[in-house]
């Protein structure tokens, strides 16, 4: 198993010499581990304590917060309609977005993972996720221009001769909605990739060979064997979504603002720190109840935006 | 479609057509984002009315643009270099060695990936002032390594696993000792991951918009910021050429780690 334990069985003189270097080598390792633990101790896991801490601390107007605990960020955050509002909101267009992504991420994929010749099979995979890297700022841009008035899809109307003046449809709840299934397409698709892949295509012929029409094959074979894959999918783009700041942010009015949008509103505007914290402490608690949730449901290994790719192999092993 | 599966049926043709449509969906709004760049009047009239570079011009000559574009590359530079440091030394040691907590230590590096970046940027908020030191960018080079760390890791853990322990108990047997191995033996053996991985923490951090914004979006600004207030305060195509130039930077590096790492995908 472990490097330093092999030269024992080594016969002869190398033995002795052999074996005192790799102890101490093992010893050097694990000392070694300071180095990334340490940096994630003090520059993840202590970040979250002191959010947490000073969700309970009192914010100062204009001058900061000071160390106390009161409870009354949270009981803001629950007593007025606007906040519990606007989480309701962002649960509702979450869903929507991941039944969206999934209905037509899936044909999308599964005409993708048909088709006969691998090189087009990765061209078209690498095409459908190329833009998975891109900042959601330039994405959301682009969604705001196609969409504006002045010039995108509101010149082709006009030109068209479809509307009397060039209308635009940018910021408003059509441009949130068209731009977080932009955004997060990618991540569904790769997700069921994965799980269409890994059915068998001799599956659908044995179906079609005993007769059954391509719906049926489809309905009693392909969809029960893809569900785990578009599940996760879902569920992935489902998270992703309650958590993203920067589509609702360009793309959407204040009505489409979602807890991100407030809570970033809250820390960056009005710079009360506290109540943001507060904030970021129940959308993390709504996140992680529905993440252990729905992992369970789906298999947690799954909850993972790049599970399917080579790149979640060596993450999620035990 | 593939494998004899083939029926000139409603569904399979609908689905045809759904695949076209999805490709033309995911790339019309970044093709149109080129053509307003492209295009010298500050409105994108249709039918468009000839081709400039003057937005260009502008994107490369103003320090509205350069200094951000700068400070993006330091920050990406800088916290890609921490990240693969780091992720190298967790998966190493913990695929090497037998580690008392390794497990844990394993799911700790992978946390980041799974927690919103916008709560990641309100808890540095909160732990840089607390200790203040609010604002450098330095705190932005340690929040992206740390928040990106689980790329390289996953990509490094993923190359130690395919290379597999052979290699270096053979060269142990042969002699070597564990610092000529790890020297001579693994660390080659795992380049390509490595470099795969540190290009992916580069690329996400160039691309990172909300922890920067929180963490100091109000004294360094990047890249991804001066995007998002330019089109706040002004509609301009220089925008959209700074885009052009942001798709096009990040096609080739995805490109360089896919090639890197043997495939990224399937």
């Amino acid at each position: 198993m472990a490097l330093k334990t092999q030269p024992s069985s080594i016969p002869g003189g190398e033995t002795v010499t052999a074996v005192a270097p790799a102890a101490r080598e093992g010893r050097w390792a694990r000392l070694l581990l300071i180095y990334p633990v340490g940096m994630l101790v003090v520059f993840f896991v202590i970040p979250l304590v002191m959010m947490f801490v000073v969700s309970f601390y009192r914010n100062i107007p204009g001058a900061g917060w000071e160390p106390a605990f009161t409870l009354e960020n949270y009981v803001r955050a629950f007593s007025r309609g606007l906040y519990r509002d606007r989480l309701i909101y962002t649960l509702e267009i979450s869903a929507l977005n991941a039944v969206l992504c999934l209905l037509i991420g899936y044909p999308f994929t599964y005409y993708l993972v048909r088709l006969a010749s691998p090189f087009w099979r990765k061209v078209g995979l690498t095409l459908a996720i190329s833009t998975l890297w891109l900042t959601y700022v330039v994405r959301s841009y682009a969604w705001s221009v196609l969409l504006s008035a002045t010039s995108g899809i509101g010149q082709v109307l006009f030109w068209l001769g479809v509307t009397e003046r060039p209308t635009g449809y940018a910021p408003g709840p059509l441009a949130t909605v068209v731009g977080l299934l932009y955004v997060f397409l990618p991540f569904m698709i790769l997700s069921l990739y994965g799980s269409l892949k890994a059915i068998d295509p001799s599956m659908e012929e044995a179906s079609m060979n005993l007769g059954a029409r391509p719906w049926r094959t489809f309905w009693h074979v392909v969809l029960p064997l893809s569900l785990p894959g578009a599940a996760a999918g879902a569920v992935m783009v489902f998270l992703l979504t309650m958590g993203n700041y920067v589509v609702p942010s360009i793309l959407g009015q204040p009505a489409q603002w979602t807890m991100p949008v407030i809570i970033t509103n809250q820390v960056m505007n009005e710079s009360n720190v506290p109540f943001g914290a507060a904030m970021s402490v129940i959308l993390l608690a709504v996140l992680g109840l529905l993440g252990y949730a729905t992992g369970r449901l789906v298999g947690s290994a799954r909850v993972n935006p790049y599970a399917g790719s080579r790149v979640a192999e060596g993450g999620e092993r035990r | 479609m593939g494998r004899g599966v083939r029926y000139r049926d409603p569904v399979v043709w609908s689905v045809r057509l759904a695949f076209w449509v999805v490709l033309a969906f995911l790339f019309v709004p970044l093709v149109i984002l080129a053509a307003v760049s492209f295009h010298p009047g500050r409105f994108m009239t249709f039918p468009p009315q000839g081709l400039s570079w003057r937005w260009y011009e502008t994107l490369f000559t103003s320090s509205q643009w350069l200094d951000p574009i700068r400070n993006s590359l330091l920050v990406a530079f800088a916290s890609s270099l921490i990240a693969t440091t780091m992720a190298l030394v967790l998966a190493l040691v913990l695929s090497r060695y037998p580690v008392r907590f390794g497990g844990a230590f394993r799911r700790l590096g992978m946390l980041p990936l799974l927690l919103p970046p916008v709560i990641m940027g309100v808890a540095y908020v909160a732990f840089f002032h607390a200790i203040g030191f609010s604002g450098r960018i330095e705190n932005l080079i340690i929040s992206h390594a740390v928040f990106n760390a689980p790329f390289p890791l996953m990509l490094i853990s993923a190359g130690l696993n395919k290379v597999g322990k052979e290699l270096e108990e053979s060269a142990m047997n042969l002699g070597a000792r564990p610092g000529v191995v790890l020297r001579t033996v693994t660390l080659p053996l795992i380049r390509a991951d490595i470099f795969a991985g540190a290009l992916l923490a580069f690329i996400l951090s160039l691309n990172e918009y909300i922890v920067a914004f929180l963490v100091a979006g109000f004294t360094v600004v990047t890249l991804p910021i001066e995007l998002f207030a330019s089109l706040r305060y002004s509609y301009s195509p220089v925008i959209a050429a700074a885009s052009v130039v942001f798709i096009l930077g990040t096609a080739a590096l995805v490109a360089m780690a896919d090639r890197m790492a043997g495939g990224l995908w399937d």
